[in-house]
């Protein structure tokens, strides 16, 4: 119904529109309304009073919102210019088990951020997503394009490794922030020494703690990382894996088996598969301690080359895959899946992001860049 | 199945016959059948429900109850039977609300939630939240009646810090 249609009848208060009205029937009406709004205009409608503002700032509300968005998750893409100081942020829903395999569903942009912040360093988590760029470290909330900037860590410019976690015991959000540095006898080439900090978001205390690495094993590689139940997993040799408990802060390693040869390179993947930790390479390694092993069918490389770059499982239990790079305007932009059990590939084109009339309106020009995917997006109205 | 009548009456005096299934529709209605609290020959006073829009529940409750009896009879309709009678369903949930005035759909949704009929509410909100997602806060206000208690120093901070929300 057009709103202009209801101008003629005079407003009356909600409150008066029975006489049975209370308070309590007013905020759950509200909150149910509201409950079924874009997050934009959620966000927007703070400004509407204050009984609004503290439904949409209530946990009930913030909670409810996120378990509805963890229903329905978003593919998230991020590219930026070489010479931009532009990092551009996409996402579009997640290809659904049933969907028709030519499906394609407009991207959405959803932000873009300045100021030169070139490394995504996690996969979202609850829909934050952390960046950094030389030892800034950034949270951001892109529902709410909220930007969290935290303390510097005195890294010295040695190589640093962060990652955001979450306890939902606690219900906080917290970043690890490793930093690997040459130890006292800079004779000694393998002696590599590392630091742990962590930083909680939303505590009083706005500084990085220092805790201690009771694995007694310093590693100078460490790649991947993930955030699954309350624990941040990340590889630091060819079959160990850490695991941080974002609770407790304790460091605990992990014995792969020798037979699934975790690769440290720096495109490898640790990836959530149904809520186990698993490793991919060309070949998927489902790791809960059980041999299960899928091999990838040849007609990937026909479908994408060798270039090709296995990201992550869904929440459908498919594997996503992509091209990692925005090829010139002539190509089309898409992702793959795999349906791991049904062994069946499908492509769904994601128009909006590579095309020229995209290009010219985001000022990225003709040329190939490289794009990062993350699956698993949900939107968040949590405030930090 | 059963077609057992029973007797609504409203706050301002009409009387409404409607099957006991459809009634059941409501939780309110349906917990008073179970305690038999319900007196065959007198009508279930709804002290906070007025008549024309009893009316209207009782009409989506009626539509509904039909739905769910079919539901059981072709357990083995195919999948496009299904999406055939659930799209039958949205264009007439569709057309209901369309000949609403908002100020009969808050009522209506008074009426849905006192009475505990959580398909309607659900209805109700989703039509009215597609109704305002696009307004501004002001035109809100209006729509809802709301006094705009912020002072305006707070509102200009809630519109700072969201400003990309508001273009």
């Amino acid at each position: 119904m057009a709103m202009e249609d209801l101008q003629p009848s005079p407003p009356r208060n909600l409150a008066h529109a029975g006489k049975y009205s209370t308070k309590t029937i007013l905020f759950d009406i509200t909150f149910e309304i509201l409950f079924r709004i874009p997050p934009k205009s959620i966000i927007r409608f703070q400004s509407v009073s204050k009984l609004w503002l503290s439904i949409i700032r209530s946990k009930e509300f913030v909670d409810s919102f996120l378990a509805r968005s963890k229903t329905r998750p978003r593919l998230l893409f991020t590219f930026k210019q070489f010479e931009s100081p532009k990092r551009f942020i996409f996402s579009t829903p997640e290809h659904q088990k049933n969907d028709n395999s030519t499906t394609a569903i407009a991207a959405r942009h959803d932000m873009t951020i300045s100021g030169f912040f070139d490394y995504v360093r996690s996969p979202p988590v609850n829909g934050f997503v952390c960046f950094t760029r030389g030892s800034s470290i950034l949270v951001c909330n892109l529902t709410t394009r909220q930007i969290v900037k935290l303390p510097d860590v005195e890294s010295n410019e040695k190589d640093m490794f962060v990652r955001l976690g979450y306890d939902p015991v606690e219900d906080q959000y917290k970043v690890l922030c490793l930093i690997m540095f040459d130890g006292d006898d800079a004779n000694q080439q393998d002696h590599i020494q590392q630091k742990h900090f962590v930083f909680t978001l939303s505590s009083q205390q706005k500084e990085w703690r220092k805790i201690e690495n009771t694995t007694g094993d310093d590693h100078r590689t460490v790649f991947g990382g993930i955030s699954i139940d309350g624990a941040i997993y990340y590889g630091v040799e060819n079959e160990v894996i850490v695991r941080f408990d974002v609770r407790t802060e304790k460091l605990e390693l992990i014995q792969v088996p020798e037979e699934f040869h975790i690769t440290t390179t720096y495109y490898s993947t640790l990836l959530n598969y149904t809520r186990k930790l698993g490793d991919l390479e060309m070949r998927l390694w489902i790791i809960e301690w059980s041999k299960m092993t899928y091999t990838l069918p040849s007609e990937w490389d026909g479908l994408l080359g060798d270039y090709v770059r296995p990201k992550s499982v869904m929440h459908s239990g498919e594997l996503n895959v992509v091209y990692p790079r925005l090829q010139s305007s002539r190509y089309r932009f898409g992702v793959c899946y795999y349906d791991v059990k049904g062994e069946r590939i499908s492509r769904m084109e994601i128009p909006g992001i590579g095309d020229d009339y995209s290009r010219i309106r985001l000022g990225i020009g003709k040329r190939s860049l490289e794009i990062l995917s993350f699956l698993g997006y949900v939107e968040n109205i949590r405030v930090l | 199945m059963s077609s057992n009548m029973i007797m609504l009456k409203s706050s301002d005096g009409a009387s409404f016959e409607i099957e006991e299934a459809a009634a059941r529709k409501s939780k309110i209605i349906a917990n008073m059948i179970e305690v038999e609290c319900v007196d065959e020959d007198k009508a279930i006073p709804l002290q906070n429900v007025t008549g024309n829009i009893l009316a209207l529940v009782i009409e989506y409750c009626n539509k509904h109850i039909v739905d769910d009896d079919d539901d059981v009879a072709t357990e083995e309709a195919s999948e496009e039977e299904e999406e055939a009678k659930k799209k039958k369903v949205d264009d007439w949930e569709a057309e209901f609300m369309n000949s609403m005035s908002l100020e009969t759909m808050f009522e209506l949704l008074l009426a849905a939630n006192y009475l505990n009929i959580k398909s309607l509410i659900d209805l109700v909100c989703q039509t009215i939240a597609n109704n305002i997602k696009d307004k501004t806060p002001e035109e809100v206000r209006k729509i809802f009646s709301i006094e705009n208690d912020f002072t305006p120093e707070e509102e200009e901070e809630i519109r700072k810090e969201n400003a990309w929300a508001f273009g």
